[in-house]
C-alpha cells in the first residue's frame, strides 16, 4: 500500500520547480478566490474552506509582489463589511431616547442595542481572527518588510472608524449614552446585565485611537471614561446633598461605605478596572471630603454621640472613611480632642463646684471642724476625680483600640486632650499623688501583682500628662514620707516599683530623693538594732523604754510639709530625756560632726496605762506621751493648760491639738477637761480620767487632724505653691547660669528657648519668672547686658 | 523562588543582599538556577516567595555576582530559554572563563533548541517558544504509563518512548492494541526510577536527574528497557558538556531510527481515492500520529499521506492550520482522528522537513536545497530556513553557475531576497560571482545577460528602499574580487556573516579551502584584477548605473 515517492531515481528526474519567477499569477483571479472566502467567513460558513489553499493563495500573492494590493483589498473588504453591519444590524436597534419612554422601555431598548453591539464586535473579532490566520504570510512578510500595521491592528481601527464612528450613525455616542444610562439604573437600584455591559467595555478597551496601540490611547479612556466620570460626579454631588438632608450620621456613613463598595464592584464586574482609582476619588471627594465634617458635627448622631455611646462599629467605619481622604484623620482628631477636653472639664467642674461650696461653708461655720470635714470630703473627691479621669481614659482607649485601629496620630491627640484638661485642674498633681497614696495604703491589699501593676500603670499614665512634674514630686514626697514614717505602706516592693516607674518616665533626678528616703529607713532600722545591742552591752539599768529611732537626712525629706521647719521645742520628762541623750551620744560617737535635730511631732509611742478598770495599751503621739507623763505624778490632781505648757514647752498649736485628742475626742477621753467644751482655753484644767474604759485593750489615740494624707487646705496649698515657686526659682537660676557659662553670650529669646527646653521635663517655666531670675542674676553680677544690644546677656566669670 | 538581577548599581551591595538570603536559598538551591539577563530591581529580592523557581541574573559584566551565584549552587540551566540567555550574554571574557570553569559551555549549542523541544513535552518549566511564533499548548502525552504496584501514572508520548527504548518500541508497535491508551510497566520498577528514566528520554539536562540517591539504577534500567546511551551518561568523570552532547547525539540517532523504520511510511493514494487514517501503515498507526500531512506528487500524480506528531512541528503554517481547523471549523474537536493538513511541496521535500522535525538533521541533495528554502519560507519555519541557507551557501561548484544543479546562483540571490534571507545569501552569491567573474563578464557568455538582469534587480531593490545610492550586489562583488586577488588564506571577512554558527561551518568546509588554495596561484597577476574591475564598470555603464 505504501511506497516511497519517486523511488531510487527521484534525484535524477527533477520535477519542475514551482513558486519562483516561472509561475505567473493574475491578481484578480487570486483575489476573487480570497474575497469569496472572506465573504463566506463573514457569512459564518467557513466549514468548507480550505485553509491551506487560501493561505497558499495569499502566500503566492505576496511572493508575486501583490502584497500591497492584497493588503489594501482586504482592508477595503473589511471596511465595507463593517459599514454594512452598522447599517443593517446596528442601526435598527439604536435606542430612541424618546422623552416620554418609561424606565423599563429604556432599559429594554438599551439592552437590545448593547446586545447587537456585542454581537457585531464578537463577529468582527472571530472573523478577523480567521482572516489573520489565512493572511499570516502577508502579516509576517509583507507587513513586516514594509513596516505596515498588522491586519489585526488595522481591523481594529476599521471597527472603530466604521462602526463606532460611522459617518452616518453615531453608534459610539449611542453606546456611551446607553452605558451611562444603565449605570445610572444600577445606582438607582435596578438590576442590569453586567456581563453584557462588560463585553462592550472590553470592546472599548480593545480599541485604540492610533495604530501603534498605546496603552493610554484606548478608546475606553479617550471617549467613554470621561463621560462616565462626569456623570458620576454629578450623581454623587446630588447624592451627598440628599443624604445629608435626610440621614443621621450613622446612616450617612453606612451609605457612603456602600457606595464605595458598589463603585469598586462596578469596576471589577461591569466597567474597566482602569477606572477604579478615578471613580473612587470622585466618591471620596463628594461624599467624604466635602461633607464628612458636617456629618460628624450632627448634634444628635454625630461623632460626639458615637463617642458618648460607645458606637464602636460606627466609629470604625467613620475612621476608615475619613482615612481614605486624609491619612492623618485630622478632622476626627480635632473633634475627638474637643470632646475629650469637654468631658474632662466636666469632671473638673465637679471638683471646682465642690470647692466653691466648701469655701462658702468655711466662711460661715466654725473654722477648724468644718475645715476638717471638708478636707476629708475633698480627699474623697480627689480620689473620685482620679477614678473618673481613669474611667474616661479607659473608655477612650477602648474606642481607640476597637475603632481607630490603634492609630498613632489619634493616640497623640488623645494624650494632648487629656493633658489639656488634667493640667487645667491645678490640683491634679496632688490628686494623682493622693490616688497612689490611697491605693498603696489600702487598695492594694489582696490584689495580685498584675493588678497592682495595672493600677500603678494607670497612675503613671496620668502622671505623664502632668505638666508640672515638680509639683507632683513635691506632693508625692510628702505623701511618701508620711507613709514611710507611719509605716503605712502595704509593701516596700510596691513603693519601689512605683519609684522605678517614675525613674523610667522622667529619670534619676526625679527619684533620687525618694530613693534616699528609702535608704534612710533602712539605715534607721540597722541603727535601732545596733543601739539596742549597745544598750545591752552597757547593762543599762533602765531597759523599760524601747526606742525605735528614725534618722532622716534633711535634704531627702520634705521637711516643710512634715512641719519640720517650725521649731519643735519640747521639754522631755526625765525618763525620755535620758534615753534621748543616750541615743544622741551613741549616734554622734558614730557619726562625728553631724547634727541631730529631734522631731517629736512625728513620733509615736506605745504606753501602758493603768486605769481603775484595767490596764490598756495605748498608741499615742510623742507629744501626747509627754503630756500624759505629766499626770504620772500622783500628787498633782489636775494641771491647767498653762501649767502643762510651761512643763512641756510644747508649741501652742500642737499642745492644743493633742489636748483635744486626749480630753475632747469622745472615745479616747483619758484626761478630763474642765470645763467640758471643745475649745481649749488657757484657763482650762485637765486631770487624769481614772474611770476611763474602752472596749479594746489596745487602741490608738489619733491626733486631731491626723497625720494621714489628705488634701491640702487652701492655706497649705498656698504654702506649697510658694515653696514650689521658690524651688523653681532656684532651678531656673541654675539652668540660666549653666547655659550662660557654656555659651558666654546669648540673646534673650535664645536663652528663653534653652531654659524652657531644659526644664520642660519637670515643669513649664513661666517666662515672667525666667525674666525675674535673669534680672536677679544681673543684680548679683552673674550676668550683664551687652551695652550695644540690651537684648543680649553676657556671662561674667 | 524568583530572583531577577539587573545590575546597574553596586554589585557588592547586591552580593550582601544575596548573602543575607543565602541560608534560605540553600534549602531550595537544588532547584535554583542561574538564568538569563534582564534587570535586577532590588524589590525582586523581597519577592522571593513567588512561584517560579529561578534566579535571573544579569551578567552584564558583574563578575562578582556571577561567581557568588555559582558558588551558592545556582545552576546555569541551558534547557531553559533564560538559561541560554545567561550563557550567551556573558558579556566579557572573564565571565565566560568563569562559566567555563563551572563547566558551562559558552559557544552556542546548536542542538539546544531541539533538546528543548523534546524536553518541553515533559516539563512545563522548559520553554521552546523561541522555535515557533505560534505557541500551541504543548501536546499532552497520548499514552498513559501505569505502574501497577504504586498506582503512579505518567502521561507520555508514544513516539518518544518508541524512539528511545527498545522495550517500549516493542510493546507499542508490536504488542499493543492500537485502541488502548494504557501501557503497563513491569511491577519491579519504582516510580522514582520511571521519572528519572523519562527525564533522560525527554532530554532533561543530565546533571539534574537525581540518579544518585540509589533508588534508580541506570544500568539496570538501560538493560531492562533497552535504552541506549543511558549508562554512559551517568558515569562520573566526564565533563558536563561532553555528556550533554553525547546524550543529544544518542537521542538523534534514536529518533532517526524511528523515522527511518516507522515514521517515513507514507500512504500513497491516487487522487480519487478517499483517505482514512486506518489506511495508514499499522506500525505508524500504533505511534498515534495526531496530524496527517498530505502532499501531492507532480511526478507520479499520486497523493502521499505522512503521519506526524504535533509535538515536533516547528512550522507556523502547520500550527496555524491546525489551530484554524480546530477552532473555526471544529474539526477534530472531539474525536481522536488526526488533523489533515495539505502542504504544497513535493513529497521528498516533505520528507526532509519531517525528518528535520524529528531528528534535527537536514540531509538533502544540494540540488534540492533551494526548494527546501522556499518550502521553509512558505511553512514559516525560520530555523529550517537558516539550515537551508547554510546548505546552499556551502556549495562551490560550477553547475551552480550553469544551473545544472537545478538552480543557479542567480536563483539563489533572488530566493534570498524573496525569503528575507539576503543577509545570509547575498554575500555567498557575491563571493561566488567574484570567483567566476571572468566567465560572467565575457560578452559572449550566456551568463552575462543573467548577471545584468540580477544587477538591475538589485539596483531596483535599493531604489525602492531609498537607503543608499550604491548597488549592494555590485559592492559585494567588488569586495570579494579584492579579497580574491589579495590571496589571503583567511580571506573571509570578519562579521560578514552575522551568524557565528555558520562561520564555524564555513571554516571546516573542504570546498571552501580548496577555493582559497586555488586562488593563491595567480598571486602576481594584479592586471587581471584591474581588468575585471574595469569590465564590471563597463557593464554597469551599459546598464545605465553610473557607479
Amino acid at each position: 500500500m505504501s511506497s516511497k515517492p519517486g523511488g531510487a531515481g527521484r534525484i535524477k528526474i527533477r520535477p519542475p520547480r514551482r513558486g519562483l519567477a516561472n509561475d505567473f499569477m493574475k491578481f484578480d483571479e487570486a483575489w476573487g478566490l480570497l474575497s469569496e472566502a472572506l465573504q463566506q467567513i463573514y457569512e459564518r460558513d467557513a466549514s468548507n474552506l480550505s485553509f491551506e489553499e487560501l493561505y497558499r493563495t495569499a502566500y503566492k500573492m505576496v511572493l508575486k509582489k501583490h502584497g500591497d494590493a492584497l493588503y489594501n483589498s482586504v482592508n477595503d473588504l473589511v471596511k465595507e463589511r463593517l459599514r454594512r453591519v452598522t447599517a443593517t444590524q446596528l442601526k435598527p436597534t439604536r435606542p430612541t431616547f424618546a422623552a416620554g419612554s418609561s424606565a423599563i422601555e429604556r432599559r429594554e431598548s438599551g439592552n437590545r442595542f448593547l446586545a447587537s453591539v456585542k454581537q457585531a464586535w464578537e463577529d468582527h473579532q472571530l472573523c478577523l481572527g480567521m482572516i489573520t490566520d489565512i493572511l499570516m504570510y502577508l502579516d509576517r512578510v509583507y507587513c513586516n518588510d514594509n513596516k505596515k500595521p498588522s491586519i489585526q491592528a488595522v481591523g481594529m481601527s476599521l471597527f472603530r472608524d466604521n462602526v463606532l464612528r460611522n459617518v452616518d450613525y453615531d453608534i459610539g455616542a449611542d453606546l456611551n449614552r446607553v452605558l451611562l444610562e444603565q449605570m445610572q439604573m444600577e445606582r438607582d437600584g435596578d438590576v442590569i446585565d453586567r456581563a453584557r455591559i462588560r463585553s462592550c467595555v472590553y470592546m472599548l478597551e480593545g480599541l485604540y485611537e492610533t495604530l501603534d496601540e498605546r496603552e493610554d490611547q484606548k478608546v475606553y479612556l479617550t471617549k467613554f471614561e470621561g463621560a462616565f466620570l462626569d456623570a458620576s460626579d454629578k450623581f454623587y454631588t446630588e447624592e451627598a446633598r440628599k443624604l445629608i438632608e435626610v440621614c443621621d450620621a450613622a446612616t450617612y456613613i453606612e451609605r457612603t461605605n456602600d457606595r464605595l463598595n458598589e463603585e469598586w464592584e462596578r469596576t471589577q464586574s461591569t466597567i474597566s478596572t482602569l477606572t477604579e482609582p478615578k471613580i473612587r476619588a470622585i466618591v471620596e471627594q463628594r461624599l467624604i471630603t466635602e461633607n464628612i465634617r458636617e456629618v460628624m458635627q450632627l448634634e444628635a448622631s454625630g461623632l460626639n454621640f458615637m463617642l458618648d455611646n460607645d458606637r464602636f462599629e460606627q466609629l470604625k467605619l467613620l475612621y476608615e472613611l475619613v482615612r481614605r481622604v486624609d491619612t492623618h484623620v485630622n478632622e476626627i482628631r480635632r473633634m475627638l480632642k474637643d470632646r475629650i477636653v469637654h468631658l474632662g472639664k466636666e469632671i473638673n467642674k465637679g471638683v471646682y463646684s465642690f470647692r466653691k461650696a466648701a469655701v462658702s461653708a468655711d466662711a460661715s461655720g466654725e473654722p477648724s471642724t468644718v475645715e476638717d470635714k471638708t478636707v476629708h470630703a475633698e480627699t474623697l473627691m480627689a480620689l473620685r476625680w482620679v477614678e473618673d479621669v481613669l474611667a474616661l481614659k479607659d473608655k477612650i482607649d477602648k474606642i481607640w483600640l476597637c475603632s481607630f485601629e490603634s492609630d498613632q496620630g489619634v493616640q497623640q491627640t488623645i494624650s494632648k486632650a487629656f493633658a489639656e484638661f488634667i493640667n487645667d485642674n491645678r490640683r491634679s498633681p496632688e490628686y494623682i499623688s493622693l490616688f497612689v497614696d490611697e491605693n498603696i495604703k489600702k487598695g492594694l491589699k489582696g490584689k495580685t501583682e498584675a493588678e497592682v501593676d495595672s493600677v500603678l500603670d494607670k497612675a503613671i499614665v496620668l502622671f505623664r500628662y502632668i505638666q508640672d512634674k515638680d509639683i507632683f514630686e513635691r506632693y508625692y514626697k510628702k505623701h511618701l514620707s508620711k507613709r514611710l514614717i507611719l509605716g503605712r505602706s502595704v509593701s516596700n516592693d510596691v513603693e519601689r516599683a512605683m519609684i522605678s516607674k517614675f525613674k523610667v518616665e522622667v529619670g534619676y533626678s526625679f527619684t533620687s530623693k525618694m530613693e534616699g528616703m528609702f535608704k534612710d529607713m533602712n539605715v534607721s532600722q540597722d541603727l535601732t538594732t545596733e543601739y539596742k545591742k549597745h544598750l545591752a552591752n552597757l547593762h543599762s539599768e533602765d531597759p523599760t523604754i524601747d526606742l525605735d529611732i528614725k534618722v532622716l537626712t534633711s535634704t531627702f525629706w520634705p521637711w516643710s510639709s512634715m512641719g519640720g521647719e517650725a521649731t519643735h521645742t519640747c521639754t522631755y520628762p526625765t525618763e525620755l530625756e535620758k534615753i534621748r541623750a543616750s541615743f544622741q551620744q551613741f549616734y554622734l560617737r558614730r557619726h562625728n560632726g553631724r547634727q541631730l535635730t529631734w522631731q517629736p511631732q512625728m513620733g509615736t509611742a506605745d504606753v501602758r496605762a493603768t486605769f481603775k478598770a484595767r490596764k490598756y495599751e495605748i498608741n499615742v503621739a510623742t507629744y501626747a506621751l509627754v503630756i500624759l507623763l505629766q499626770f504620772n505624778d500622783p500628787d498633782s490632781e489636775s494641771l491647767t493648760y498653762n501649767e502643762i505648757k510651761t512643763l512641756t514647752s510644747i508649741p501652742e498649736s500642737e499642745l492644743i491639738r493633742h489636748l483635744q485628742s486626749l480630753a475632747v475626742a469622745p472615745r479616747t477621753r483619758v484626761l478630763i477637761k474642765q470645763p467640758m467644751s471643745r475649745d481649749v482655753k488657757p484657763t482650762d484644767k485637765f486631770s487624769f480620767n481614772a474611770n476611763f474604759t474602752s472596749k479594746q485593750l489596745k487602741f490608738k489615740i489619733g491626733t486631731v487632724k491626723s497625720m494621714g494624707n489628705k488634701v491640702e487646705t487652701d492655706k497649705e496649698r498656698k504654702e506649697t505653691e510658694d515653696k514650689v515657686d521658690e524651688s523653681r526659682a532656684h532651678l531656673i537660676e541654675a539652668a540660666i547660669v549653666r547655659t550662660m557659662k557654656a555659651r558666654k553670650t546669648l540673646k534673650h529669646s535664645d536663652l528663653m528657648l534653652q531654659i524652657t527646653e531644659q526644664l520642660s521635663k519637670r515643669f513649664m517655666p513661666d517666662p515672667g519668672m525666667i525674666k525675674k531670675r535673669v534680672e536677679s542674676l544681673i543684680e548679683r553680677e552673674y550676668l550683664e547686658r551687652d551695652t550695644k544690644d540690651p537684648n543680649t546677656y553676657i556671662y561674667l566669670a | 523562588m524568583s530572583l531577577s538581577i539587573g545590575l546597574r548599581g553596586q554589585p557588592h551591595a547586591l552580593i550582601d543582599l544575596l548573602k543575607s538570603q543565602q541560608a534560605r536559598m540553600r534549602k531550595s538551591s537544588l532547584s535554583d538556577r542561574l538564568v538569563g539577563i534582564t534587570q535586577l530591581k532590588p524589590h525582586h529580592l523581597s519577592e522571593r516567595q513567588s512561584t517560579d523557581r529561578e534566579i535571573i541574573a544579569s551578567l552584564c559584566g558583574h563578575y562578582e555576582i556571577v561567581e557568588f551565584l555559582l558558588e551558592s549552587g545556582a545552576q546555569c540551566d541551558r534547557d531553559t530559554f533564560q538559561g541560554e540567555r545567561a550563557v550567551y550574554s556573558a558579556l566579557n571574557d572573564r565571565i565566560r572563563q568563569l562559566l567555563l570553569r563551572y563547566d558551562y559551555s559558552v559557544a552556542m549549542d546548536r542542538n539546544q533548541p531541539y533538546a528543548a523541544l523534546i524536553t518541553s513535552l515533559l516539563s512545563s518549566e522548559v520553554t521552546c517558544s523561541g522555535l515557533t511564533g505560534i505557541v500551541l499548548p504543548r501536546p499532552m502525552g497520548d499514552t498513559i504509563l501505569e505502574l501497577e504496584k504504586h498506582g503512579s501514572k505518567y502521561k507520555v508520548h508514544s513516539f518518544v518512548l518508541a524512539a528511545r527504548s527498545e522495550y517500549f518500541r516493542n510493546s507499542i508497535i508490536h504488542e499493543r492494541e492500537t485502541q488502548k491508551p494504557e501501557l503497563m510497566l513491569p511491577s519491579n520498577t519504582t516510580s522514582h526510577a520511571i521519572s528519572c528514566m523519562l527525564k533522560y528520554m525527554y532530554l532533561h539536562d543530565t546533571d539534574t536527574i537525581p540518579w544518585n540517591d540509589g533508588l534508580a539504577d541506570p544500568t539496570l534500567l538501560a538493560r531492562s528497557f533497552g535504552i541506549s546511551g543511558l549508562h554512559e551518561t551517568v558515569g562520573q568523570g566526564k565533563k558536563r558538556q561532553q555528556k550533554r552532547a553525547t546524550t543529544i547525539e544518542t537521542a538523534q540517532q534514536d529518533f532517526l531510527r524511528l523515522w527511518n523504520q516507522y515514521l517515513n511510511i507514507p500512504l500513497s493514494l491516487s487522487c480519487h481515492e478517499h483517505f482514512s487514517p486506518d489506511k495508514l501503515d499499522s506500525r505508524l498507526q500504533s505511534l498515534r500520529p495526531d496530524v496527517i500531512l498530505r502532499v501531492e506528487s507532480q511526478q507520479d500524480g499520486l497523493v502521499y499521506f505522512y503521519g506526524a506528531h504535533k509535538a515536533v512541528l516547528q512550522s507556523d503554517f502547520i500550527c496555524t492550520a491546525i489551530r484554524f481547523k480546530e477552532r473555526f471549523q471544529k474539526i477534530n474537536a472531539n474525536d481522536s482522528n488526526p488533523v489533515l493538513i495539505s502542504v504544497d511541496v513535493s513529497p521528498w521535500i516533505m520528507e526532509s522537513i519531517l525528518k528535520w522535525f524529528y531528528t534535527d538533521t537536514v540531509d538533502i541533495e544540494p540540488g534540492y536545497a533551494l526548494d527546501l528554502l522556499m518550502a521553509a519560507d512558505m511553512l514559516l519555519s525560520d530555523r529550517l530556513k537558516t539550515r537551508a541557507c547554510l546548505l546552499i551557501s556551502t556549495q562551490d561548484r560550477d553547475d551552480l553557475l550553469t544551473g545544472d544543479l537545478g538552480y543557479s546562483v542567480f536563483d539563489v540571490a533572488r530566493a534570498g531576497w524573496v525569503t528575507g534571507m539576503s543577509l545570509k545569501l547575498d554575500p555567498f552569491c557575491a563571493r561566488f560571482l567574484a570567483s567566476r567573474l571572468e566567465h560572467c563578464l565575457d560578452t559572449a557568455s550566456v551568463f552575462r545577460p543573467q548577471l545584468e538582469e540580477l544587477i538591475k534587480e538589485s539596483a531596483e531593490r535599493i531604489e525602492s528602499r531609498e537607503e543608499t545610492d550604491t548597488v549592494e550586489l555590485v559592492d559585494d562583488i567588488r569586495y570579494y574580487l579584492n579579497e580574491r586577488f589579495r590571496m589571503r588564506f583567511d580571506a573571509l571577512p570578519e562579521g560578514m556573516f552575522s551568524d557565528t554558527e555558520e562561520q564555524g561551518e564555513l571554516f571546516l568546509d573542504p570546498d571552501q579551502k580548496r577555493m582559497d588554495i586555488a586562488s593563491e596561484t595567480p598571486r602576481t597577476n594584479s592586471d587581471e584584477y584591474a581588468r575585471l574591475m574595469a569590465d564590471l564598470d563597463k557593464l554597469l555603464e551599459t546598464l545605465g548605473l553610473d557607479i
